[in-house]
């Protein structure tokens, strides 16, 4: 039975997103909650859920992909997808990428440190401002931060597109 | 320490499916350690794929592949440690910096991990890196940062046994 994802990932990343394009910029802010009951964290721990930060690193790059044709001249930057992509077929043959799902891959991570636990039952949100970096790679820096206002973490990663490298 | 998969499960406190690292094929005490960590379709990250997509589509999540590669650095301290251990002390990645991924990993394909210790300063422990399938780098680390913490302050008070991978906690 197939499924509705076009690439693997560990973890929906988000739950809510919105965006909006600003100048030579993508902003956007997605909503997540900690769920003991999500993929692998079960383990991640037995006694105790924590969210692993790294999971929000592939948040951003599902965030990004899933907001990116608000901004077209980001998207251009990145230039053109696999010859597979986008799939433009409407109604039930339609494959689940295309826009609205752009397939990104993490290229280089700058930095990434985490400032306080990220526990089971938390509201995350993960503030992302994207913009033009080398040509075909992106800038993402996150901001994110709890329901109380408490900051978590911060990351600056390169986005590609995915199967560039 | 001996390569086993229960030793390995001894020292990580991460259990199934979160145990991203399958065996330690080489250990140096306080300085180097190789782990191998077997990619396999059955794993949740690719629960839900679509059918008919390109082969491309099955690379895996270059997150998870980090997270693989923290937890062989855990795996490098942790076994490092004195008889007494982390104690109530929980280890964990407090930064990255500097990392490059330079290609994918696929099903099928086992990645290997090579870690070693730069220094350690008290409760911290700087480590840099690389991963490999086959021949080919997939992730260059130029800086991964250890930390120690106490682990009532991270679990906000919840039980937690030792250990945490890039799963960083740091105040």
């Amino acid at each position: 039975m197939s499924g509705h994802r076009s690439y693997a990932r560990p973890l929906e990343g988000a739950d809510r997103i919105t965006a909006r394009a600003e100048a030579d910029e993508l902003l956007i802010e997605a909503d997540k909650v900690v769920r003991s009951t999500d993929p692998y964290l079960a383990g991640h721990f037995p006694q105790v859920t924590l969210y692993p930060a790294i999971f929000l690193l592939d948040g951003i790059r599902q965030a990004v992909g899933a907001e990116l044709h608000r901004a077209p001249s980001l998207a251009a930057h990145l230039g053109p997808g696999s010859p597979d992509e986008p799939d433009t077929r409407e109604g039930p043959d339609r494959r689940p990428d295309g826009p609205g799902d752009d397939w990104l891959e993490l290229g280089t991570l700058d930095s990434a440190r985490v400032l306080n636990p990220m526990l089971e039952g938390d509201e995350l949100r993960l503030l992302i401002r994207v913009s033009a970096d080398r040509p075909g790679a992106l800038r993402a820096a996150l901001d994110c931060r709890r329901a109380d206002g408490a900051q978590v973490a911060k990351m600056t990663v390169e986005l590609v597109r995915g199967g560039s490298s | 320490m001996r390569p086993g998969y229960a030793q390995l499960l001894a020292l990580l406190p991460v259990r199934h499916p979160m145990v991203l690292v399958d065996r330690v094929t080489d250990f140096a005490h306080g300085d180097t350690i190789e782990t191998a960590k077997a990619v396999t379709g059955s794993e949740p990250c690719y629960q839900d794929i679509a059918d008919d997509l390109p082969a491309e589509r099955y690379a895996y999540p270059r997150s998870m592949i980090l997270e693989s590669f923290g937890q062989s650095a855990a795996l490098l301290w942790l076994s490092s440690q004195g008889p007494e251990g982390a104690g109530d002390r929980l280890p964990m990645v407090g930064r990255l910096r500097h990392c490059a991924f330079t290609g994918s990993a696929f099903p099928g394909d086992v990645i290997r991990h090579r870690v070693t210790v730069e220094r350690l300063v008290e409760d911290n422990a700087f480590m840099t890196g690389e991963s490999r399938v086959g021949d080919q780098v997939i992730l260059t680390v130029g800086s991964l940062i250890a930390v120690a913490r106490p682990a009532a302050r991270v679990t906000g008070g919840a039980e937690a046994s030792a250990g945490d991978l890039p799963a960083a906690h740091q105040r």
